[in-house]
Formats: structure tokens, sequence, C-alpha cells
């Protein structure tokens, strides 16, 4: 992942490429679905060169090895320009909505200014036109408000980035690298860590895209709404990347049928293909297809068993009290935590190997004494593993305080207000590491 | 109701919140820094980020005694004499770990009859005067003097077209941290945006002592978890293993394994002339100039601080010279001559193709362990000759000690 000026080309080329065609879909008659699946191909082929060409020529010689065939390698290095993936989206989205009847954007700088919107064009959130060029056509004030919650986003941004993400890279990075030097209790304990860093790293990333577009007056959807929190697979979905989930929704699972199928396995085939392809997304590798499929059939489970549960009242009632509310919560965090496994491992066979080690079976057999024995928060920073769970709970308590998991931001009494956000700042330079990894979802 | 919105910049100031939050951090961070509750920052306090200035701060911090020589300068000095060590030693020797010169020390320890010295290697790759005088300041400010500085020069070292100003250099920006930038602050960054970024860093007082904080706090963690009668985890794995668990993270600049010299095995010649090309592209006065003012402070810096300063000019091929802009070679001679006299240093000229052939570099600057080999007995025959130096070296006990400039680190 890379930025060259050259790829200014690629946007600008996408951008004239997709504004024609949108104006031209919303006018033509004829030939209406060959122009939508013409334009959709033109710009999932430029993401499939820039993103997939190496992992397409893999799976291929991979596939024709039996055989004795092969596909010559690339030799020429691609860089995948910056944002690719997130910008292609909003492209298929506008080309598909003006397809499917809304009117197209008139003025090609304001079309342009879609996507090349800089706090969102990196990592998103994938924005909807209908609410962005809006915002573009009203008159800009001044707002004292918008500066001082957009500065305050930036902060808690920074904050889950700086001291919960990057810290916790650590730790995870080294038990992901040498799994084989660690315990199935020491690989838990990472997992969490990951499942926690890859949720501060890219909701901070989110919260600091929302804030500078809040800087100028503009607002950007958000990403996520406390996703460890669901009860559910599906209300994870609800919950994590809100922006991408409801594109893969719109733009994906319902235009291959949906849940308007006859059989519920019609339905459970499409959310499968959702959720595969949602993997293969965000990433060229087997892994995340493996994650994306681990998902699906997440999603499926999730759905068979809940027509069981609404046909034995007592497994209902359970579900439905606090305590079943709790259990269920607990049992989704893990088997979210088991798919980050996929996620983060650097191949399929590390992945395999950590969830091997995570049933502690491996273990249990050979030396049961040291299965559970942790030692990972003592060798990478004591200090840090003791101080991350107040700064969370502070972290917290400002957010449900100041109401930012909502839509709707309450304001705190000023002084309570300015003594949080100006600690948060004294902390990010006390607490913060000396390096800093990139934002996780840059790579996507 | 809505609060009308403020019409000009001083009720901005005065509502706003975000204004606030930045008054506040500022206010406290100037409290701190008034009352400067952790002191000064030493060289042991620095960060390890496994940069080449990281790994050789942190060994040079932990060697058994003051080392009694240092060698300053650029990869045209590490690379000839970590080579010539591992030929030496007959083993492979790792750029993170090692940074002696084993060889040296044997050599003074022999011609001069004087007890074997601890000759340190704080070379950098890249290296320019500027970072040599930043080392020499950190050590004396930490109280880490040597008895002789050997800093081995070149024309480059003053006027490289791919430096912009010497403040911008990795070693001088990590020892930054380590010494008192004021005096130096307008030679060092003369550019105004980078003036200002650093400013703007020491006036986050909280960000510049975070490394000696999060130590601290770590320590009285650790403390707390013994206490509490929980082993170290870390007691359950070899020094090899840890080193993989906790470097895992890092795509640093150099890690172990990554860059070594193995005994007998000579790097083949390659041509690294276009790379010159580009250093030597043009006359960088401005750099020339402040390059020339940080080689004085060194000499002044290490006679004020009783440190005799051998300055080497290091061999190079013809070929290379021939790359720099017409006159500049000897201009950055004759001053490098003239401020060396003017200062009681040694000064000894190795730029000698008889003396150096070519036959003893692996490219046009850099010397193979054959050349390290002559250049180092070269060098002792310098030193041997001198009477300060003998008298230095045969004086017992290192010179940060000796000098009562205080408990070593």
């Amino acid at each position: 992942m890379s930025w060259k000026p050259i790829y200014g080309l690629l946007i600008l080329g996408l951008t004239a490429m997709n504004y024609c065609l949108g104006l031209w879909l919303a006018r033509s008659n004829k030939h209406k679905k060959a122009l939508l699946v013409g334009t959709i191909f033109a710009n999932l082929l430029v993401l499939a060169i820039f993103k997939y060409a190496y992992f397409t020529v893999d799976v291929m010689n991979q596939a024709l090895a039996p055989v004795g065939a092969h596909v010559p390698n690339i030799t020429w290095q691609i860089i995948l320009p910056l944002g690719i993936s997130f910008f292609v989206f909003e492209f298929i989205h506008y080309i598909i909505d003006v397809y499917r009847g809304d009117k197209p954007i008139k003025s090609f700088w304001q079309f342009a200014l879609f996507p090349s919107f800089f706090p969102t064009q990196i990592a998103g959130p994938i924005k909807r036109y209908q609410d962005f060029i809006p915002q573009l056509n009203e008159e800009k004030h001044f707002k004292l408000k918008d500066l001082d919650d957009g500065f305050k986003l930036i902060i808690f941004g920074l904050f889950k980035k700086v001291i919960f993400a990057d810290n916790l890279a650590v730790a995870v990075a080294s038990a992901f690298s040498h799994p084989e030097l660690l315990t199935g209790a020491d690989l838990w304990l990472a997992v969490y860590a990951f499942a926690f860093q890859i949720y501060f790293d890219f909701s901070g990333y989110t919260d600091i895209a929302r804030g500078s577009a809040q800087l100028f007056g503009f607002k950007v959807p958000i990403n996520f709404s406390l996703p460890y929190l669901a009860g559910s697979i599906t209300e994870f979905w609800h919950r994590w990347h809100i922006s991408l989930s409801t594109w893969l929704r719109d733009y994906l699972y319902i235009p291959l049928g949906g849940s308007k199928g006859k059989s519920k396995w019609f339905t459970y085939r499409n959310l499968f293909l959702t959720m595969l392809l949602g993997g293969l997304w965000h990433g060229a590798a087997m892994n995340f297809v493996v994650w994306g499929a681990y998902q699906g059939i997440l999603l499926i489970l999730h759905k068979e068993f809940r027509l069981v549960a609404e046909r034995i009242s007592p497994l209902r009632r359970i579900l439905d009290n606090p305590a079943g509310k709790l259990l269920s919560i607990v049992v989704t965090f893990h088997v979210v935590c088991i798919g980050w496994v996929f996620f983060r491992a650097e191949t399929f066979e590390t992945a395999c190997r950590i969830i091997a080690k995570l049933t502690f079976i491996p273990q249990l057999m050979s030396a049961p004494e040291t299965a559970f024995a942790v030692s990972l928060p003592t060798i990478t920073d004591p200090a840090i593993f003791m101080i991350l769970p107040l700064l969370l709970l502070l972290l917290l308590a400002g957010q449900i305080a100041s109401g930012i998991t909502q839509k709707k931001i309450v304001r705190l009494p000023r002084l309570v207000d300015i003594a949080y956000v100006a600690s948060m700042v004294l902390l990010l330079l006390i607490f913060s590491p000396d390096t800093s990894p990139k934002f996780i979802y840059f790579q996507f | 109701m809505n609060k009308p919105e403020p019409d000009n910049l001083k009720s901005v100031i005065a509502k706003s919140n975000a204004m606030a939050v930045i008054v506040v951090v500022l206010l406290v961070n100037l409290a701190f820094a008034f009352l400067n509750p952790f002191g000064k920052t030493t060289l042991a306090d620095l960060p390890k980020d496994h940069s080449w200035i990281s790994w050789t701060t942190s060994d040079f911090v932990s060697q058994p005694a003051t080392p009694d020589i240092v060698f300053l300068g650029s990869s045209l000095l590490l690379h000839p004499l970590t080579m010539l060590d591992a030929h030496h030693l007959k083993r492979t020797v790792d750029y993170a770990d090692y940074h002696r010169s084993a060889y040296t020390e044997e050599r003074i320890a022999a011609s001069m009859g004087v007890k074997k010295p601890i000759a340190f290697n704080y070379a950098m790759p890249g290296g320019m005067i500027s970072d040599d005088w930043i080392i020499t300041e950190a050590m004396v400010r930490s109280r880490k003097k040597p008895k002789l500085i050997v800093l081995g020069i070149c024309a480059r070292d003053f006027m490289d077209c791919k430096v912009r100003c010497p403040g911008v250099m990795p070693t001088f920006k990590y020892l930054s941290k380590a010494i008192d930038m004021q005096p130096v602050l307008d030679l060092a960054l003369p550019n105004l945006t980078d003036r200002t970024d650093f400013v703007i860093g020491k006036i986050a007082y909280l960000w510049d002592v975070k490394p000696a904080i999060q130590e601290l706090l770590r320590g009285q963690t650790r403390s707390a978890i013994a206490a509490c009668g929980v082993t170290n985890g870390a007691s359950q794995f070899s020094p090899e293993q840890l080193d993989k668990l906790l470097t895992a993270d890092m795509s640093a600049e150099l890690e172990r394994g990554m860059m070594v010299e193995e005994p007998d095995k000579e790097r083949p010649f390659s041509d690294n002339t276009l790379e010159y090309l580009q250093r030597y592209k043009h006359r960088h006065e401005s750099l020339f100039a402040s390059e020339k003012q940080f080689f004085e402070k060194l000499l002044i810096a290490a006679k004020s601080n009783d440190i005799k300063v051998v300055v080497v000019n290091m061999p190079l091929t013809t070929l290379n010279v021939k790359l720099m802009p017409p006159g500049t070679y000897n201009e950055y001679l004759d001053a490098v001559q003239t401020l060396t006299s003017r200062h009681d240093a040694i000064f000894a000229d190795f730029n000698d193709d008889d003396r150096f052939p070519s036959s003893l570099f692996y490219d046009t600057v850099h010397m193979n362990s054959v050349g390290g080999k002559r250049f180092v007995d070269a060098l002792v025959n310098v030193i041997s000759a001198d009477k300060v130096c003998i008298e230095k070296l045969s004086a017992p006990g290192a010179a940060g000690i000796a000098s009562g400039g205080g408990p070593p680190l």
C-alpha cells in the first residue's frame, strides 16, 4: 500500500469515468443493465489488477500444479494505491443507486469531492452520496460546536489508536510471530489483545476521520457501535464496520437475492457468498478468505440456532434473561476472537497452529502444568498491561457521559469536559509507545 | 437554546473547549518543565528503538567500564573495523551487538605496553561531523568520558548533498534529548519548520520525559508483581527466544542477524559511484559552514574535558575523490588541518594511494578487513608516537571516573 503522484491520475480517471457513465446511465433507456454491468466491471477490474493480481496468479498456480501447468509469475511490482478498496466501493454504490433511479450528481467537482474527501478517502467510513452531496450544497458557517466536537473526536481517536491499539500491538506481534514459544493461555491473551487492538485501531481511525470532517462542518457516518457487546454474530455485524456491512448488504447480498428466495438455503448461500467476498475485500490472501467464510458459516449457524430457540421455549427464556444475555455476549465475543486469529495470522498454517494451541489439547497431553501459564504481560510491558484497563474505564466513562457512542452528543459541564479531554492529551503524551504502526485498515 | 456563534478569533479562543484544552495542556507541560522532576535525560534513558544509534548507545552504556578509546565517524570506519574483528576473532559479529575494536585493543596493549584498553566503535552509517559532536556531548554529559577519541572523517561528512541540515540526521535527533540543544539550535536546524517542530517537542515536556516515566512505572510494576509472588515470565525463555518475542513488532532499522560480518568472508567489489555522484552533486555551502562549526565545537568540548582527539583523514579511492566538485577536497582538508592544530588535536592524513591502494576497498570508499587492519596498524603508530596519548592510556582507571566526572552509568 502506498501513494505515488501518478495514482492521482488513477482516482481522477476513475472519477471521470464514473461521472460520465453515471450521467449516461441516468439518461439511458436502452441497454441500462449492460451499462451498469460494464461500469461495475471496469471498477472491479481496476481493483482486481492492483489488489488481486499476485493472489490470482498464486491461486492459479497452486490449482494447476497437479497437472504440471504454470501461469507466468508477475515480474513487475504492483503497488496498491492508498484507499482504492474504499473509493471503488463508493463508485459502485453510486452507479448502482443511479441505476436504481436515484438522481445522478450534476457537478463534476462535487462528484470528484465524493471519493476524494480527505478524511474518509484512505479507510472510510464508506459514504453514501445521498448523504454527502447535500452537505456540499449547504452554506457553511464556522460553528464553535463543530470545532469542539471535531477536536474531541480526534483526541478520542488518537487515544484509541496510540494508547490502546499501539500498546497492544507489541504483545500481539510477539505472540502471532512466535506462537510456538507461548502457552495456550498466553495465546488467548494475545487473541483478546488483538480483538481490542483492531477495534481501537479502526474505530480510532474512524473517530479521527469523523472529527476531521466535523472541523469543516461535514458529518460522515459512524462505523462502530460497541461491537463486542453484541449478543449474536448477526448483531455483531450490525455494530462492526457498519458502513461496510451495510454496503455488502445493499450491493451484494440483496442483488444476489437476499432472503427473498423460496428456501432458507438460498438465503444461506447468499449470506455465505456475501461474507466470503467481504473477507476477500479485506485482503488478497487465503486467511482473509477463510475469515470471510468463517463469518458466513457463523451467520448461518446463528440463523439455524434462532430457529431452534424459537421452537424450544425454555431455551428462549434462558436467552432472554440477563444471565442468558450476558452469556450470549461472552460466547459471541469468543467466536469473533477465533475469527480474528485467521485475520491476524501471517499464514493459514500459523492460524491453524494458534487455534490448536487455543484448544489446550496439545498442551494438556504433553505438559499440563504449563498450559495455563501466563508470561506475555510480564515480558512485554507489565505497566501498560496494568494501566490499560484503567485507561479503558476513563475512555468508556467519557464516551458514555458525552454520548459519543450514540448519534446524539450530550454536552458535559464545560469545566469537566475541558479537564477530561486535557487529561486524555496528557496521557497520550506519556503512554504512547516509541513506535506507532500504521493503521491496520490502511492495507485494505 | 443555542449559544450565539462567536464572530472573532478572540471570542473563539475564549469560548472554545478545544482551545481551553490546548491552553491547559500547555500550562501543565510548562509547570512540569519548570519543576523538572525527572532531571536531565542521560544516554541510559534513551529509548531502545532498534535504530543503529540505539543499539550502539545501549551497548556503550552497558560497557563494564567507561571505554578508553572511542571511534567516531561514518561507515568508512564502522565497516572495516567490524570486518577486521570478524576475521581477527574468527567468529561472526553482528552490527546490532558488536561495537568494540578488539584488534585495536590488542595492538595498543602490545605496541605501547599498557593494559589492554576498551576501544568502543561509535561510528554511525551516514554519520556527519555534527553527529560526532553530539555523541561527544552526550558522553560528556552522561559522565562517560573516554581518554581518547579517534575521529575518522572525510569530505562527505561535511557536505553530503543528501543531508538537508545537521539536526535531521537520525543520530542527531536521537541524542538531542540527552544534551542541551539551545546553543546549537540555529546551527543544527536552520529551517524554521524543523526548528518549530523541535521547539514544540520540547514544550511538550511530558512527551520528552516519556521514556523515564514509562521506565519508572515499569520498574514499580515489576516490583509489585514480584512482591505478590508472581514470577517474571521472562525466566521461562532463553535469551534468543525472548529476543524473538520482544522484537517481533519492530520494523526497525537494525535487528539482530540483519547485518553481520563473517570470518574469512570478504565482500566482492561493488561500484557505488552513482550514489556518490548524488552525495557530491554540488557544493553544499551552508552545510559545510555548519559542519565546520560542529567540528570546532567537538574539538573544544573534547579539550575542555581532557579528552585527546586524533583526527584521521580517512582513505578513499582516487575515483571517489575525483567525483567531488572542484576545489572541495582541498578546502575541506585545509579547514580540518587549521582547526585541528588550533585546538591541539592530532591530525593524521591516511588518504594516501600508496599506503591504502584500491585493492583494500570493497567499493569506492569503504575499506575491507585487510584495509581495516592496515588502518589500525597505522593508527596505533600515530597514537604510540604521541606523548599525551601514551600518558593517558598508561593512566589507571577509566577517564570518566578518574577525572571526577561522577559515577558511571
